[in-house]
């Protein structure tokens, strides 16, 4: 097994990419999540490296690679920075004694910018940590959807009137409801896009459609989300429709709880959600697109940006946490070198302190003769 | 003109064994009925065959013609005759040599090949022995010895050559399934005018895997013995090659897979070549079709992705050999996603039928699969309801051949089909050139057929295993009895790309998600570089992104829902609407590009108005231009002094058409290095909705299409090509180029085979076929003379039969013959002749019944000058009807 090739990591990296696009619709992200972890435990498992750096730049590169093909599938790019931060925390025992300090996970991740000492410890023994830190990691994901549901039945108690939305999709969201159903009597309301067929598997008491969702706002108590990336600032993506019944949740002061399972955290912020924000069919006949295709623009997003403010919980597989506070959870995962070193982040930082990023036309327009009127 | 033996006539190297040079014969004095007086050929007998039992001695005491003693004497052809001395001869005709040559036996020498086949991994295999002589590779067979039937020779030759003389059970059980390919004359450079060889082929097939464990053993006289691929590139020995080639791999193939899996898997076929003219100019300097990019995406690519997610296990790309190359990389890349990825490369197709043929001779397809005849077929459907209907329909009725499916859309060109009611049967179809029009027949009305203008053709097609069997495509109805249509559910699109308008059109339909999941970010990108997009939609090629971190795109263009390659340079105010930019290409000043496709590496100055363009590579366009519905093929530098809109719907090309492959091309030279290049067919070269004459009665931009389409309603006196004449064009190049293949029944299948397709190709009806056909069979060359149409005549025995069965098609032939006779002069006297041929049952055709003759001679006109020149006929046929009736 360890002598397996290189064209077999590149063959390996294609069918789960491939994999990914098998599907016409976006599956539950577990499994995403699974597949990708798969491929990452297969790297440090067979990969050769001599030291640290070998297998940080290895894990970069293929990051890179599977990122790129899905720039919008935060679970990718957020489970190679989890391995690399494993990878660094086994390898470079320097400053292991902070890491553990509670006090200093609050900024640290933010503030503390002094390189590494490379420390290295023998490396048959680090191979074997990696991939027992990979394997914890593997567990954790495993039973992170128990925990959340445990977590999450906290929040909840008898008699509310709970809406839940992306039911058919998210299947913590089903096991959430499943678990709370057996503990309290409570009725669920589930908002379902037109086109979606009902789940037959998992009945609730009301059907509505995201029309009906600001009316039937005055009678929730509760709304259960399911995030597909949430963001340190506590920002965070939802599937489509979600960010409307937070905006009606808010208008009734009605608690907005989103699950998210720490693989959805990220590790940066998101400075422009246009670049990750794509937009699906446009929702019209497709016997119209002769006569509109090009000419009208259909905005119909595949995933919706949420402000920090919309939502009161997150409840992640370890804890409950206030949107304001995620950041402090970030360090438990992600090591801020792989946040802060990369050349992508410094050069964005000098082009920051030297000019405006991102606003549009240039400043200027010079006159020009324009050929139609000439 | 019929088979003619070659290798027997071959004078550049000496006769074997020998320094006797054969003397020419050249190919019009074979046949000994033609006169040759100087012929006098060498006589020449080996020495080494006198006295051996093998041989005969003397001519005399020999029973010609029949079973001689232990010896057979007959011929497996006709009863031979002979010459002034007695010997028997050829009879294929001259040789240049006379003698016994190396051959034992005076007249026929009988030989018998088995061909022993197997099907493993899903290639044909045959076992073949390598000669020592010649190094070739042959069927293990041999001559039939004195007293022993063909089939011990069979048996015998197989075990001795092949097995090193083993004899086993397993052998038994095979030599019962033998069928029997040929019996006959072969054409052996051992051959003289008075002894050739002849033999019968049995062909078994091993489909029970009897050989599977029984090792092949050379024997003396040769140096290897293996199985080997049907479709080796190995050199064949003489006339084996054409045996191998008369074993109907189809469907040996077919039974012994289905046999064995009936639930074989449907498989996806592409052809994955382009055979518009159109699109030529792009690859004049290489390059295919498949690699032709959409949003900077290779075609294939995109087709294969949309493939993936409709879930089929199997993939068969067909490509003409030339571009065998290009697609390797791809396999390479996809080969891993599917259970099974298969190029096949066609020697020689030019059509899209011919690479189906290729595909049916290869046996790859044994299920039912899913055709797409155009690689650019992009669809957002995964088919998984259309599929299951056909699956449905396939076992309510095998005769349920095909499903097209139909997107429900605008189609530019307007065509219009007819539709059952209930069952989606396809009940009328649009001619060819007239897409828009019906022409409206009875059965409409009674079949409760439904007219539709509201779809499109996706060019996706399922398709039964058995379309690509051939008699179901001889079966002239199958047009309108057994295809059935299926329309994508209202939010499922499709796009087909089949010309310069249908391009951008694709491309504006990924750029807006009309297809969604095809979208630029989905599209699979290569490793270089990944796709972002701002919020107006306008898609930037990235370098790899750190993962690390989100950057903010810049901006560097204007406009909305485009796609720009990596490394442009783009100045300020440029603005890009519906377009895709390649990479590396610079935009000067204020240019603006709208539903345009521009190439890599071009250089488009300042202030220039592009609206509807292609673009291809390093083109090279100066400042202020305005470009509408052109096309720019690769390396072309804009002439700038030019009045542009004399282009509208044009392509230029900084070179003209390769005079060899590119016939349905016209090219004007405009200046060095630029050509103007136009369709033959009168078409516009950006859309084949447009007639160029249409276009160019166009003032300015406004291409309005309702103007084009009150253009459109006049064309019929501006040349246009009428189908019925490309219909005899084909047909007549099919049956020049039999002719020129020799004579067989195959050929002839064959030949029946591009007669019906080119019938369904043109829309032409089975009245016109009958009539066209046989005028342009007496247009043929060998049919200039009435023996030459006799010797042809019975040779494609088998079509007259399969066309000319119904009185009334049989009385088109007739109405063809009266027009063939109008046109050409000096005729006449052949004319009885050739009827009283086609009528005669014991020397001739058969193929005319006497009504028909009679009631065609009723509606010659009175003072018809035919009536004269039949009336010998007409009587006499009159008078046996008479003596019929008073029996």
């Amino acid at each position: 097994m360890a002598s397996r090739k290189k064209e077999d990591l590149v063959e390996l990296r294609a069918k789960l990419l491939m994999g990914i696009k098998r599907s016409a619709t976006r599956e539950p992200s577990l499994k995403l999540a699974t597949e990708v972890l798969t491929f990452l435990m297969r790297l440090v498992r067979h990969e050769k490296y001599d030291k640290v750096e070998t297998l940080l730049e290895v894990l970069h590169e293929n990051g890179s690679l599977i990122t790129a093909a899905y720039p919008s599938e935060f679970v990718i790019r957020n489970l190679v920075l989890a391995v690399s931060k494993i990878a660094r925390d086994e390898g470079f025992r320097s400053d292991i004694s902070d890491a553990t300090s509670a006090f200093n996970s609050l900024t640290r991740l933010w503030i503390d910018r002094r390189k590494d000492d490379t420390l290295r410890v023998p490396l048959k023994d680090f191979r074997e940590k990696l991939i027992d830190g990979v394997r914890e990691l593997q567990t954790e994901m495993e039973t992170c959807r128990e925990n959340i549901v445990r977590i999450g039945t906290e929040l909840i108690s008898t008699g509310d009137i709970v809406m839940v939305h992306s039911l058919n999709s998210s299947t913590t969201i089903q096991s959430f409801l499943k678990d709370i159903r057996e503990k309290h009597k409570l009725r669920i309301m589930s908002v379902q896009n037109s086109s979606e067929p009902l789940n037959n598997d998992f009945p609730v008491e009301d059907y509505i459609k995201l029309c009906e969702a600001a009316t039937k706002m005055a009678h929730v108590t509760k709304v259960v989300l399911s995030a597909i990336t949430v963001f340190p600032d506590g920002s965070c993506l939802l599937p489509p429709g979600g960010r409307s019944i937070c905006l009606s949740a808010q208008r009734h002061n009605v608690p907005v709880y989103v699950l998210c399972a720490f693989y959805k955290i990220a590790p940066y912020f998101l400075p422009d959600p246009s670049i990750i924000i794509k937009h699906t069919l446009p929702g019209l006949p497709f016997g119209m697109a002769r006569k509109f295709a090009g000419r009208v623009r259909v905005l119909q997003p595949a995933i919706e940006y949420t402000e920090p403010g919309l939502v009161s919980l997150y409840v992640t597989n370890t804890t409950v946490i206030n949107p304001h506070h995620v950041y402090r959870i970030i360090t438990d995962y992600y090591h801020q070198g792989d946040v802060y070193d990369s050349p992508d982040f410094q050069k964005d930082e000098a082009a920051l302190n030297s000019e405006k990023l991102g606003l549009g036309a240039p400043a200027h327009i010079p006159p020009v003769n324009d050929p139609l009127k000439a | 003109m019929a088979f003619i033996h070659a290798k027997c006539r071959n004078t550049d190297a000496p006769y074997l064994h020998s320094q006797i040079h054969r003397v020419k014969v050249p190919d019009a004095k074979v046949k000994w009925s033609t006169d040759f007086s100087e012929y006098s050929p060498p006589d020449y007998t080996d020495p080494k065959t006198f006295g051996k039992p093998y041989a005969d001695d003397k001519l005399d005491g020999i029973k010609w013609n029949a079973v001689d003693g232990k010896i057979n004497r007959k011929s497996h052809v006709v009863d031979y005759s002979f010459d002034d001395e007695g010997r028997p001869l050829n009879p294929m005709g001259r040789t240049g040599l006379r003698g016994r040559g190396v051959l034992g036996r005076w007249g026929p020498n009988h030989a018998a090949d088995p061909i022993v086949t197997r099907n493993k991994d899903g290639r044909l295999y045959f076992v073949a022995i390598q000669r020592s002589d010649t190094g070739e590779w042959a069927i293990p067979g041999g001559m039939v010895d004195a007293g022993e039937n063909v089939s011990a020779t069979l048996k015998r030759e197989f075990s001795e050559e092949a097995l090193g003389g083993k004899k086993t059970d397993e052998l038994k059980e095979l030599w019962t399934r033998g069928k029997e390919l040929y019996k006959g004359y072969v054409d052996d450079p051992r051959n003289t005018d008075n002894s050739w060889m002849e033999t019968v082929c049995v062909h078994f097939h091993d489909d029970a895997g009897l050989l599977k464990d029984v090792d092949l053993e050379a024997a003396d006289d040769a140096t290897a013995v293996r199985w080997i691929d049907v479709f080796t590139d190995e050199p064949l020995y003489a006339s084996h090659e054409q045996l191998i080639k008369m074993v109907p791999w189809g469907a040996v193939a077919r039974d012994s897979i289905q046999k064995k899996d009936n639930e074989a898997k449907f498989s996806a076929v592409i052809v994955a070549d382009n055979f518009e003219h159109r699109f030529d100019a792009l690859f004049r300097e290489g390059g295919t079709w498949c690699q032709q990019a959409v949003c900077n995406v290779p075609i294939i690519e995109i087709t294969l992705e949309w493939l993936l997610r409709a879930n089929l296990p199997k993939v068969i790309l067909l490509v003409a050999e030339r571009n065998y190359n290009h697609l390797k990389p791809v396999e390479e890349k996809w080969r891993i996603h599917f259970e099974q990825f298969l190029i096949v490369s066609c020697k020689d197709a030019l059509s899209v039928g011919d690479t189906l043929r290729e595909l049916d001779s290869r046996a790859l397809v044994t299920s039912d699969f899913l055709l797409i005849d155009n690689p650019a077929t992009f669809t957002n459907s995964t088919l998984k309801p259309q599929l299951q209907a056909f699956q449905e329909r396939r076992n309510a009725d095998k005769h349920n051949v095909m499903t097209l499916i139909y997107a429900k859309a605008d189609d530019p060109q307007k065509s219009v089909i007819g539709v059952k009611k209930g069952t989606q049967k396809l009940a009328y179809f649009h001619s060819a050139d007239h897409p828009s029009r019906v022409t409206v027949e009875k059965n409409l009305f009674t079949e409760e057929v439904v007219i539709r203008r509201d779809l499109v053709d996706t060019g996706i097609a399922f398709c039964s295993v058995n379309i690509l069997v051939q008699e179901i495509l001889v079966n002239e109805e199958i047009l309108l009895l057994n295809i059935h249509i299926d329309v994508l559910s209202a939010n499922e699109g499709a796009v087909q790309i089949y010309d310069y308008d249908s391009y951008v059109y694709a491309s504006k339909l990924l750029l807006n998600h009309w297809l969604y999941p095809l979208s630029p970010e989905n599209l699979f990108q290569s490793r270089d570089y990944a796709m972002q997009s701002n919020v107006a939609d306008i898609y930037y090629a990235q370098d790899c992104i750190r993962y690390g971190s989100l950057k903010a795109l810049r901006v560097d263009v204007l406009g909305t829902s485009s796609l720009l390659g990596k490394e442009g340079t783009y100045e300020t105010a440029v603005k890009v609407v519906n377009s895709v930019i390649g990479n590396g290409t610079t935009i000067g000043l204020a240019t603006r590009i709208t539903d345009s496709i521009v190439g890599k590496n071009c250089k488009i100055g300042k202030g220039c108005l592009l609206e509807s363009t292609f673009i291809g590579d390093n083109v090279t366009i100066p400042d202020n231009c305005r470009l509408e519905k052109q096309i720019l093929s690769h390396n072309l530098i804009y002439p700038s002094t030019s009045d542009e809109l004399n282009f509208i719907g044009q392509l230029l090309s900084p070179l003209p058409p390769d005079e060899d492959s590119e016939d349905g091309i016209k090219c004007v030279k405009i200046q060095d290095n630029v050509y103007l290049w136009k369709l033959t067919s009168g078409f516009s070269v950006w859309s084949r909705a447009l007639r160029n004459n249409a276009l160019f009665s166009v003032n300015g931009g406004g291409s309005n299409s309702d103007d084009l389409e009150e253009e459109d309603e006049d064309e019929d006196d501006l040349g246009e090509v009428d189908p019925v004449s490309i219909f005899q064009e084909e047909i007549f190049d099919s049956m020049n180029r039999i002719i020129e293949l020799g004579f067989n029944d195959q050929t002839v299948r064959n030949l029946t085979l591009e007669i019906n397709s080119s019938k369904l190709a043109n829309n032409i009806s089975m009245d016109d076929l009958s009539k066209y056909l046989f005028k342009s069979i007496l247009q043929l060359d060998p049919c200039q003379t009435i023996p030459g149409f006799k010797a042809l005549a019975l040779q494609w025995k088998n079509l007259y039969t399969n066309y000319y069965r119904p009185q009334r098609c049989q009385i088109q032939l007739l109405m063809g013959l009266e027009e063939h006779y109008h046109a050409h002069d000096g005729f006449g006297p052949k004319l009885p002749l050739i009827v009283h041929f086609m009528y005669d049952e014991d020397k001739g055709l058969g193929v005319l019944d006497d009504t028909s003759i009679l009631e065609w001679h009723n509606t010659l006109d009175g003072d018809s000058p035919l009536r004269p020149l039949m009336k010998q006929l007409v009587d006499w046929l009159e008078e046996s009807d008479d003596e019929d009736d008073s029996d």
